[in-house]
């Protein structure tokens, strides 16, 4: 395997709970080195796809590999080489933090000559210290996801899978657990993760846009925003529940939304927003008292290419 | 080793969970009070009425024969049937005696004396015991009447037939010498299969199972280094309830406490290969602990620990055999009561081995490393 090789590859990856499709025909391919974004809402099928990568849920249709070897023929070898962290920070709360990383060391086979050292690392790294003795269980949401993470990578993996690992962590943990994530790549992991927040997926490398069980759209934050030719302003109005009825009704608009008295908006196909506000505007009375051009997020991205999934 | 981690970790949660660990220990001990109390399958002292029309000195020595048994207590004289009817009707009286007014007059006179006794039937324990004893009380006084009959005829002065029951092993024939051993067994079957079962259907619940299978721990260490710490719990509740049993209720150790151990390892390590099944079928702590009690029922039932194995209908023997607990109490009593040696009890061991190959088959099939 060269490093140009990529890390994680499905074709055309499925599966099915009875009638019920959860991931249908996904492909997607990850290169080494990278922060991968699986965003999606609740229910989209994230969970189910990274559990499939992982070994520990067979596929019903596709096929994958991860770090080289195929996900159905050899999940116990790709078992050794990832490290994976799931929302719910599976630890075992009647432990310590120091006991719960001492048993996922040795459930992960760190030697006993490494594994002191390892352990003072993570702990180092995630700034346990204070808190090696502490139950897992009496820790706060952002503490017990630091003990989550560190155990999870205790083993060095090349590759880590976090599926949803900011669920029910306050935004300054949330900051700092992404500051890590960036450290740990720099040291050359790969990281593949899930999210439904706007602002972390901005953080990804690249994204893979997944709804309702199948991708939408792959690329690099800024290449999806680019793809959807969008542009979005900020505006304060005078009626601002008869401005978004009447610019909803508007074929050009993607896009309205309320933020407090402003409301923001996003047009199609990259027209002139000012120009399209006048236009519907003007003829309803509706003075415009403040007008400013705003950057297209991802979340714009998002919303408009659900709302189009959902339509076709 | 990844095995003793598992287990490790296993104990180090045992020890932190204090309501389990005394569950561990209480329950055998309540279980044994109980047993080794409260039940006791001879009914003595049954409450009687007696309706003597007689009123002589043979009529109340028939009486008083009758209570020196023990088995009987006069609650009470009555003057008909419709007290004896009343009485029996409140639980009042089990068993009321009829002695008719030409009782001693037939006794002097060489007829035959009948009595009558009226048992309540609704208690066929205590039926069995009121009416066996009264059957034997009363061919004996009349043998001894023949006897004493011949030898003033100048006859031969013998009863014909004699019987002498010699009771081998529990010479009192108490209750509770039968009852603890089994209750070894029983105890076992409850807590090893929930315990396990219960483990595992927690880390499931908790969402640390996911954690462990997608770690490259292998299938068999995981299953092994679960059930390794409730084996030694296993032990320390044996040796509770024999040594507690022992000490209380005089339950005799004869036989090698050591060959004991050695052999219920397999019925323990049964137990937790059958709590490991009932785990891959429970998503919750509860289902898994509902499994468990259902399965205990007809253990106690059935197994011979209650009631004899000989009178069980064949398909409900058929079923007991299917049930570790039926050679493990065999195997107990065996060499607690009676002193067994290996080769006694080896075809129950061999039963046991077969039943716990079955059931690690069945356990291990279906616990993989794969979500469902």
């Amino acid at each position: 395997m060269t490093d140009e090789a990529p890390i994680v590859e499905t074709h055309e990856l499925s599966r099915r709970f009875g009638s019920l499709v959860a991931v249908r025909d996904v492909s997607v391919s990850v290169r080494r080195g990278e922060i991968f974004g699986v965003l999606g809402p609740n229910g989209a099928g994230k969970s189910t796809t990274i559990r499939m990568l992982c070994g520990i849920l067979d596929p019903s249709g596709g096929r994958g590999t991860v770090v080289g070897y195929d996900i159905a023929r050899d999940p116990e070898r790709i078992k050794q080489r990832i490290g994976y962290m799931t929302q719910r920070f599976s630890l075992y709360e009647d432990l310590t933090v120091l006991e719960n990383l001492r048993f996922y060391a040795a459930i992960y086979g760190v030697s006993r000559r490494r594994r002191r050292a390892r352990i003072d690392e993570v702990i180092e790294a995630a700034g346990l210290g204070d808190r090696r003795r502490q139950l897992a269980g009496t820790l706060s949401g952002g503490w017990k996801q630091r003990v989550a993470l560190a155990s999870a990578t205790i083993h060095e993996p090349p590759l880590l899978f976090l599926d949803e690992p900011t669920a029910g962590v306050d935004p300054v943990s949330r900051r700092e657990f992404w500051d890590h994530i960036h450290n740990v790549t720099a040291s050359g992991t790969t990281v593949m993760l899930t999210t439904h927040y706007m602002d972390e997926a901005e953080r990804c490398h690249r994204l893979a846009f997944i709804f309702r069980g199948s991708v939408l759209d792959i690329g690099t934050p800024d290449e999806i925003v680019a793809r959807r030719r969008l542009r979005a302003a900020e505006l304060e109005v005078s009626r601002a529940g008869d401005a978004a009825d009447a610019l909803r009704d508007e074929p050009a608009v993607d896009q309205v939304a309320h933020y407090g008295r402003m409301l923001r908006l996003a047009v199609r196909d990259l027209a002139d927003p000012r120009e399209v506000v006048d236009r519907v505007l003007a003829p309803l009375d509706i003075e415009v008292v403040s007008y400013r051009e705003a950057r297209v997020t991802v979340e714009d991205a998002f919303v408009s290419m659900v709302r189009q999934d959902a339509a076709a | 080793m990844r095995l003793f981690a598992i287990a490790w970790k296993e104990l180090l949660q045992l020890r932190r969970d204090r309501l389990t660990m005394g569950m561990m220990v209480a329950l055998p001990l309540v279980q044994l009070m109980l047993f080794g109390y409260a039940i006791n399958t001879e009914v003595r002292h049954i409450p009687m009425v007696v309706y003597d029309q007689d009123h002589t000195a043979e009529s109340r020595d028939l009486v008083r024969s009758m209570v020196a048994t023990t088995y009987y207590d006069v609650v009470g004289h009555v003057r008909d049937y419709q007290a004896i009817r009343r009485a029996l009707r409140t639980s009042e009286a089990r068993v009321a005696l009829v002695i008719p007014a030409t009782y001693s007059r037939n006794l002097k006179r060489g007829a035959t004396a009948r009595v009558q006794l009226i048992v309540d039937g609704s208690d066929p324990q205590t039926v069995a015991s009121a009416t066996n004893t009264a059957a034997s009380l009363v061919s004996a006084r009349s043998a001894a009447l023949l006897v004493r009959r011949l030898a003033a005829t100048g006859g031969r002065s013998n009863p014909p037939t004699e019987l002498i029951a010699d009771t081998w092993y529990n010479q009192d024939l108490r209750t509770a010498v039968y009852i603890v051993p089994g209750l070894v067994g029983v105890i076992l079957t409850m807590t090893m299969v929930m315990l396990t079962a219960m483990a595992i259907a927690r880390e499931r619940e908790r969402g640390t199972l996911e954690q462990l299978i997608v770690s490259p721990i292998h299938n068999i260490e995981l299953v092994l280094g679960k059930i390794l710490p409730y084996i030694l719990i296993g032990y320390i509740q044996m040796a509770l309830i024999l040594f507690v049993g022992h000490w209380l209720f005089d339950v005799p150790l004869v036989g090698s406490i050591g060959l004991l151990f050695a052999l219920a390892s397999v019925f323990i390590a049964a137990n937790l290969a059958l709590g490991l099944f009932f785990s891959t079928l429970a998503k919750t702590q509860q289902q898994a602990m509902q499994m468990s009690f259902f399965f205990l029922l007809p253990n106690i039932l059935l197994s011979g620990f209650m009631f004899p194995f000989e009178a069980m209908p064949r398909p409900a023997q058929w079923l007991a055999q299917a049930l570790p607990l039926t050679h493990f109490l065999r195997i107990v009593r065996g060499i607690v009561l009676k002193g067994s040696s290996f080769a006694d009890v080896h075809s129950e061991f061999l039963w046991l081995c077969g039943l716990f190959g079955v059931l690690v088959l069945v356990g291990s099939l279906r616990f993989t490393k794969k979500l469902p």
